[in-house]
């Protein structure tokens, strides 16, 4: 006697092969993923490797990447990282010879220390709109080598520059900047962390791995 | 003297359609908030840095396609196979367009993957729904195919 109590329907059945193939080779491919990207040195740390950037940070950080192509003004290549739960985010912005010349004219940067105190007007101005009585102070202002490399970083406060829930917070941020010689002129270098004052503090120690880690 | 009326009779095929791409969006709405989409299995597994790494946003896309807009094109194909029987090779692409456009519009939500894996899951659904619902019986194929037998 043949088993007739349940006899699928040959669409149904595609449906369902299509669902369980797509699962089990996503799934495989994020597995995949995770075992490839590991840091050799660290067993909780991804790394990011590209061609303009490689570096380690932590596997449950959020990330993301954006690159922002343009024939005319230059391309920017950009690597966010973002502890969930916590106020604090790290940028990497990378600038081709091209971006750096349209940069550099446009908002008449001249040395390191100028790129940082765009960036932490940039800042500031953004913390203004949410506060008028937001007060910047610079905490530190001095060099550091990055990979290699000599940079100019910037460390500020500010104070009451954070609103979230009606409440405000004091902003702390670390900008380090370097201008490197490419094959065909400058290219500007940012990292960028800045958070609430107190995730910024429990972040740092991170950061720092991070920082270390960094080939550029 | 015969009285103009409107048939809706004839456009009943529309509605049932459009029921077929609500409850279409309905169930991508539900499964994509639900699975977040795609980040809560990252997040699952402790690795939400993966988001930096293209392979990783493939496998996203390809898990957002077999478990979100492939079973929501397959429910509205459901409801729209059950109501309309006839036309469905050209009628069962509606579903799975009208709940991709209501979704791209109403939420305008940056999907992982863009906009393919929600089209071509939503419409390759819609058919395995609407044709799930009216595939023959195997009897009835055997036994067509018996009375071809005798005839030739």
């Amino acid at each position: 006697m043949r088993l007739s109590l349940f006899r699928p329907r040959l669409p149904f059945l595609i449906f369902i092969i299509i669902i369980l193939v797509s699962s089990i080779i996503g799934y495989a491919i994020i597995n995949s993923s995770i075992a490839t990207h590991t840091s050799v040195l660290r067993g909780d740390y991804f790394r990011l490797k590209t061609d303009y950037l490689e570096v380690d940070f932590p596997k449950s950080w959020y990330s993301g990447k954006a690159e922002d192509i343009n024939q005319t003004f230059g391309n920017r290549y950009i690597v966010y990282l973002a502890p969930i739960y916590l106020r604090a985010v790290v940028f990497f912005r990378i600038y081709d010879e091209k971006a750096t010349q349209s940069f550099s004219y446009e908002h008449n940067i001249t040395n390191m220390f100028s790129i940082n105190s765009f960036e932490i007007n940039q800042l500031f101005n953004s913390a203004l709109a949410e506060n008028i009585n937001a007060t910047l102070s610079i905490i530190e202002n001095s060099t550091i080598t990055v990979s290699t490399h000599e940079a100019s970083y910037v460390v500020v406060d500010i104070k009451n520059g954070l609103k979230d829930n009606d409440v405000y917070y004091n902003l702390t941020g670390i900008f380090i900047s370097l201008i490197k010689q490419g094959n065909n002129g400058k290219i500007i270098k940012q990292i960028i962390f800045y958070g609430e004052e107190n995730d910024w503090n429990q972040t740092r120690d991170t950061f720092m791995i991070i920082l270390n880690s960094i080939k550029i | 003297m015969k009285k103009d009326t409107f048939d809706f009779s004839k456009f009943g095929f529309l509605l049932h359609t459009i029921i077929g791409g609500l409850a279409c969006l309905l169930t991508s709405t539900i499964l994509y908030v639900v699975l977040q989409g795609g980040v809560a299995f990252l997040a699952a597994l402790d690795s939400l840095g993966l988001l930096v790494f293209d392979e990783s946003i493939y496998a996203l896309q390809l898990l957002l396609f077999g478990l979100v807009f492939l079973p929501s094109g397959f429910i509205g194909g459901l409801y729209t196979g059950h109501k309309v029987k006839e036309n469905l090779y050209i009628i069962l692409v509606l579903p799975g367009l009208i709940s991709f456009i209501l979704f791209i519009f109403l939420f305008n939500v940056d999907l992982i993957g863009g906009i393919m894996i929600q089209l071509s899951g939503n419409i390759l659904g819609s058919y395995l729904g609407g044709y799930t619902m009216n595939w023959p019986p195997k009897k009835d194929v055997e036994e067509n195919r018996k009375k071809l037998m005798v005839s030739s």
